[in-house]
This record gives C-alpha cells, sequence and structure tokens, in this order.
C-alpha cells in the first residue's frame, strides 16, 4: 500500500501553563489523509482542532510524535528554510481571513508573493501576473478585481482571495480551519462548493477544520471526532453520521439541531450535560467519562485505546464498543 | 388590539444616519406575537433582524436616527414612550438576552450583585432579598453551584455559563416577552443544545413569549412557532414553521433552505448558491430587493415593489409570484 499524503503518529502539542502544569491541548493523536481525500475534523472548542492544524503547518510546535507529508518527516520545530519548503505541498486557509490577508498589498500581490518567493525570481513580472490572473479567476474573482485591496472586498470574496493565494502555489494538502464559520448562508455554500471542485480538479487533499457538523458531513470523506485533545472516533463519514460508536460522537450529533421541524418536534433527548473541562495533566482514564451517560469504573481508570469498529478504516476509542 | 397578542409591529421603519447619509435599515415590517409562542426573525447579515428589534425596544441612540410605525406592547406604543416609561417595561415586562454575554454584564461587579439590581429597581426587592432570589434564578436555569456563582465575576465564567446567567439575569422579574438575539452563536453545539432546551423548558414554566433573531435555519426548525424571513430590511415571508419548511412561498426563502446542508442531502450533488450580493440601502431599489439574485424574476419585480400577499395557512410573502393575477394567468397556461 503506498503511504498516504498525509500520515500524523502520536503526535502530541503540550503548553506549560504555570505552575509546573502542563494542557495537552493535543495528545496522542494520529491520523492518515489520502491524495484528493476530505478529511473532516470535527470538535467543539478547546477540542485541540485548530492546534493540531497549526501544528502541520508549523505555526505550533509539536511535543512529541511524527508527521509525514508526501514520504518526507516535518521538522519538529520549524525554521524559515521549512517554512520555504514546505508551503510548496502544505498551504492553510483560515476563518478570520481579513486578519490573514496584508492589508497593504493588492489582490494580484497577495496571489503572487508565494509563487515570487518560491521562484527566486525565474517567473517574469508578466507571467507572474497572468498565474494571478488565472488562479483570482479559478476561484470565481475577476481580472477587475487584481488591484483591489483586502478591504475593498466582501467576506466571501476575500475568503476566495485567501483560497486563490494558497492554490498558487499548487500545494497537495490544504490545511481549511474554519473557513466557513464568519460567513453567511448563501456565501458559505459557494465557498464549499469551490473547495469541492478543487478538490475534484486538482486531487489536492484537505483537512477541513469546524464545528459545523452539517457543512463537514456534506463535505468530508472520512470524519475525525476530537475531545479534549484525543480522537475518540474516525471513519468514513457517511457510516459516521449514520451509526456513530462513540458516545461522544452520538452526543454531539444529537445535539444538533437540522432544519426540519417536524425532525426537530419528535426530538427525545435530554442535552448532554456538563461543560468541556480543560485537559490538564495526564489523563487518568477516558477524557469524555465525567460527562459520559455510560460510563464505569474502567473508564475512569484506564485510558481507552482506539481499535478497530466495524470495518479496518474505522477507529473508535471507547472501551464499550 | 385583539386580546391574545401580546406584540403587534406595524410598518416599523428605520433610517440611521451615517456618514454617506441615511441607511434604509428597515423599511416597514408587519408582525405581531401572541403571548406564549416563539416568533423566529431569521436572515442574514445586513438584513436589518436586530437593528428592528434594538428599535422596538429603544436601543438605537443615535442622533438623527428615524423611526417610523408602531410597536404596541400590551396595548402600549413603544416607539412613543419617554424614557422613564420605557425603561419600567425593557428589563421588567421585556427581558433580553444577546449573542455576547461577556459584553452585557459589568466586569467590575458578581453576576449575583448585577441580578439583585435589576430585582431592586423594578421591584423594590433590597440586597439581601435580591441575592437570594438571584441564586434561586440561576438555580432556575440550570447553573451548576448556583451558590458559587452569585459571588463570581463574569470572567470566571464560561460562555455557556454566563448566557444562563444573562437568561437568569432577563428572567428575574418574570417578563412576558423574552427578547433573543442570537443567543446561542457564539457557543459550541452541545451548549448550544443545552441553551435551547433550557429556553424550550423556561417558556414552558413561565409561559412567556419568545422573539428569537437567528440566521440559523436549524436554530428556527428547532424553537419557532412561527417565522419571518427578513431580506434587505423588509419581511418578506411570514408563516408557521412547518409551513415555512416544508413550502416556502418567496424565491429568497426556498434559496436559502437549499443552501442548507441538510442530513439527507445526496453529497454528491453540490450545494445551492444565491449568486450577488443585497441591495445598497443607502438608496434602496424601487421594486423588489431580491430581484437582481431571484432565478424566478419578472420584469415588473425590477420597476415595483411586490405588496405583501397571502400565501396559504396563514402565510403571507412579499412576491409577485403570489399575486392572484399571476396565479390565474399561470393556472390558465397550464390548462
Amino acid at each position: 500500500m503506498t503511504e498516504p499524503l498525509l500520515r500524523i503518529e502520536g503526535v502530541s502539542c503540550y503548553f506549560p501553563i504555570g505552575g509546573g502544569q502542563v494542557l495537552r491541548a493535543v495528545d496522542d493523536v494520529s491520523l492518515d489523509l489520502h491524495e484528493g481525500e476530505i478529511v473532516g475534523l470535527v470538535g467543539e472548542s478547546g477540542s485541540g482542532k485548530s492546534t493540531l492544524g497549526k501544528l502541520l503547518i508549523g505555526l505550533n510546535h509539536k511535543s512529541g510524535g511524527t508527521v509525514r507529508l508526501d514520504g518526507r518527516a516535518l521538522p519538529r520545530h520549524y525554521r524559515s528554510r521549512d517554512f520555504r519548503a514546505q508551503s510548496a505541498i502544505m498551504q492553510m486557509i483560515f476563518q478570520e481571513v481579513y486578519s490573514a490577508l496584508s492589508p497593504r498589498m493588492t489582490a494580484s500581490e497577495i496571489v503572487m508573493e508565494g509563487l515570487r518567493l518560491a521562484d527566486n525570481g525565474r517567473y517574469s513580472p508578466e507571467a507572474l501576473q497572468a498565474q494571478a490572473r488565472s488562479w483570482l479567476e479559478r476561484v470565481g474573482l475577476s481580472a477587475a478585481h487584481m488591484n483591489r485591496y483586502p478591504h475593498e472586498f466582501s467576506g466571501g470574496q476575500r475568503q476566495r482571495l485567501g483560497i486563490a493565494r494558497a492554490l498558487a502555489l499548487q500545494p497537495k494538502l490544504l490545511i481549511c480551519d474554519e473557513p466557513v464559520s464568519a460567513l453567511d448562508v448563501s456565501v458559505q455554500s459557494q465557498i464549499v462548493n469551490l473547495l469541492e471542485n478543487i478538490r475534484r480538479e486538482m486531487g489536492i487533499g484537505i483537512l477541513f477544520i469546524a464545528h459545523d457538523l452539517s457543512m463537514v458531513r456534506y463535505i468530508s470523506d472520512r470524519i475525525a471526532v476530537m475531545y479534549l485533545g484525543r480522537l475518540v472516533e474516525v471513519g468514513p463519514a457517511r457510516q459516521v453520521f449514520e451509526n456513530p460508536a462513540h458516545p461522544y460522537t452520538q452526543a454531539l450529533l444529537a445535539s444538533n439541531p437540522v432544519p426540519d421541524p417536524v425532525l426537530e418536534r419528535q426530538r427525545q433527548h435530554q442535552p448532554i450535560q456538563g461543560e468541556v473541562l480543560a485537559p490538564i495533566g495526564p489523563a487518568t482514564g477516558c477524557r469524555f467519562a465525567p460527562r459520559c451517560p455510560h460510563a464505569d469504573s474502567l473508564c475512569l481508570g484506564q485510558q481507552p485505546e482506539q481499535r478497530p469498529h466495524r470495518q479496518g478504516d474505522w477507529l473508535v476509542a471507547c472501551h464499550r464498543v | 388590539m385583539p386580546e391574545d397578542t401580546l406584540l403587534e409591529v406595524s410598518g416599523l421603519g428605520v433610517d440611521i444616519p451615517t456618514h454617506g447619509g441615511y441607511v434604509h435599515a428597515v423599511r416597514g415590517i408587519d408582525f405581531t406575537l401572541r403571548p406564549g409562542t416563539t416568533m423566529a426573525l431569521v436572515g442574514e447579515s445586513g438584513c436589518g433582524k436586530s437593528v428592528s428589534v434594538q428599535a422596538m425596544v429603544g436601543l438605537l441612540a443615535t442622533p438623527g436616527l428615524r423611526l417610523s410605525g408602531s410597536v404596541l406592547f400590551q396595548q402600549r406604543d413603544l416607539l412613543q414612550l419617554e424614557q422613564g416609561q420605557l425603561n419600567r417595561i425593557r428589563g421588567a415586562r421585556i427581558g433580553m438576552v444577546f449573542q455576547d454575554p461577556l459584553s452585557a454584564f459589568n466586569p467590575t461587579r458578581t453576576i449575583g450583585s448585577q441580578i439583585a439590581e435589576t430585582l431592586r429597581i423594578h421591584k423594590g426587592m433590597s440586597k439581601a432579598d435580591g441575592l437570594v432570589e438571584a441564586r434561586r434564578l440561576l438555580d432556575e436555569c440550570r447553573l451548576s453551584e448556583p451558590t458559587k456563582r452569585v459571588a463570581q465575576y463574569p470572567f470566571e465564567l464560561s460562555g455557556g455559563m454566563l448566557q444562563r446567567a444573562m437568561i437568569a439575569m432577563a428572567l428575574a422579574c418574570g417578563p412576558e416577552l423574552l427578547i433573543a438575539d442570537e443567543p446561542t452563536t457564539a457557543l459550541d453545539v452541545t451548549t448550544q443544545d443545552q441553551i435551547l432546551w433550557l429556553l424550550q423548558q423556561l417558556q414552558q414554566t413561565r409561559g412567556m413569549a419568545i422573539l428569537l433573531i437567528t440566521h440559523d435555519l436549524a436554530v428556527v426548525a428547532r424553537m419557532a412557532d412561527e417565522v419571518a424571513v427578513m431580506y434587505a430590511g423588509q419581511l418578506v415571508e411570514k408563516a408557521g414553521v412547518e409551513r415555512l419548511f416544508a413550502a416556502p412561498a418567496h424565491p429568497y426563502t426556498r434559496a436559502l433552505l437549499r443552501a442548507t446542508p441538510h442530513g439527507e442531502m445526496i453529497t454528491d450533488q453540490p450545494l445551492e448558491t444565491i449568486p450577488g450580493s443585497p441591495p445598497d440601502l443607502f438608496a434602496p431599489p424601487q421594486g423588489c430587493g431580491f430581484y437582481p439574485r431571484c432565478s424566478e424574476a419578472m420584469r415588473i419585480c425590477r420597476q415595483r415593489m411586490p405588496e405583501i400577499l397571502p400565501a396559504g395557512d396563514a402565510a403571507v410573502s412579499r412576491c409577485w409570484l403570489q399575486h392572484p393575477d399571476y396565479l390565474a394567468a399561470r393556472g390558465a397556461g397550464n390548462d
């Protein structure tokens, strides 16, 4: 079997929080992502999903584990040349795209910058301009937008600009951190359709980090569910959404309202109790046990390992499954 | 005003002065809310949903602001009341909950003292009695360890806990109407679930009406009895919740529903999008505001503003497609 595009193995990211305590934001996470595949990474605030995304791109340092991208191990601490080397393979788009775009650069300068740096002057200015134009057009902007500044764009257009900048280097992996959360419904669907097209036409792998379960279900081939730094369930999106195995996944899906008043009237569930705690210090048992309706002494005393569920590519970390 | 109407909004218009002239943010909206029921005001950013509600309760204070129409609450027009009279209604008969609870609380005072202050002002309760009542209210809103929370400051609570505290404060004086402006938008889905469930429980036990402002159609489906859809400062459709989702009458409502991912959706199909953007409300179009983006637009839509027309099942739609002459002509064409 060929090696996947991205292989995350036992990766952790700890932050000291004073008093000798350590916040385990990402704790022993393993996940593969194949070429042309969209993996949805879902979880609530504080689950560590964004920390994991930033760690991959080098904005956070790993505390342990290995990440292999396109057959090469990524460094533990990125140096500037590492950023330069990785940027041709891996790009990221952000939720707060406005703060990720330089307010002093025009749209075409923003799109060209990566190409200019990557090619050390091999492209002529005219060729760069042509490239910028074609990428802007590829994401649904036009030549008329080339000389505009970020503040002259709407939220949806800015996200398109962020995507054009990411695509210009023709990466193999795109990390999208809540790319549509700040947008209106009608604009969200435009951006999601664009990402889906890009995946199909360019064969890019996408790690789609989001908390909107409906959108993740719609776009993802596989889904990974994170709770307090650990992956509790990974599997094919459709199967996981239809038959979630982990009690946390079940609670998460049950809490998601659906745009159908008839189904909502039939809803007979009690919301999951309690609050998300912070993953401070090593876990003595399952991180979800304090809120889990099925937890017993085993769950509180021993951390569950990921085990295959039903089929090989469906993994669940729960003693009771 | 009929007996079973708590709130009747007629022809509410809001023009907000800016450096570039007046923004016609709300352009004549009408709706009524019955006691004990929930009406959802839904729309995308900039459609005027929050501005209309803020205008109704006198929270817009821009100099030069132009308000028109009337907002009858328990037979009194809120737009005509003096500040002092309005203050006796807000916080007492009308409770309010906002998207960002952290900015709605005073950061330098404890949760308990802020709830007690509401009770002192509106009910003349002593501080000691107010703190006891605050603890009871926090408990009613199912905030864990209410005795401890009374003495805590807003920054010590998580977003979900603060939202419960804000609901407790809004309910302190037993309001007949709770206005909730995007109450769960900043919350995680499991916390949202807890808060929506709490609001439903409180509505059942207390019998209050809820005016819910949201952009999330799934939250509408969960909470609302009736729905009013806003676009470009106008109500474009108003219907019972089941009717709205089963048979949306206005092309904007239909487009919005198709753009919302749904559980049973076939994932190979691209999501529907709504091309274009809403009109400039500095100079609103003379015809339908949705005309340039509408897939079913006709010539008249650009020239003349559609009236609010009945669309069956007590639903109304501001769309020429509902005009009797159009329906008759289409019916004849089909024969």
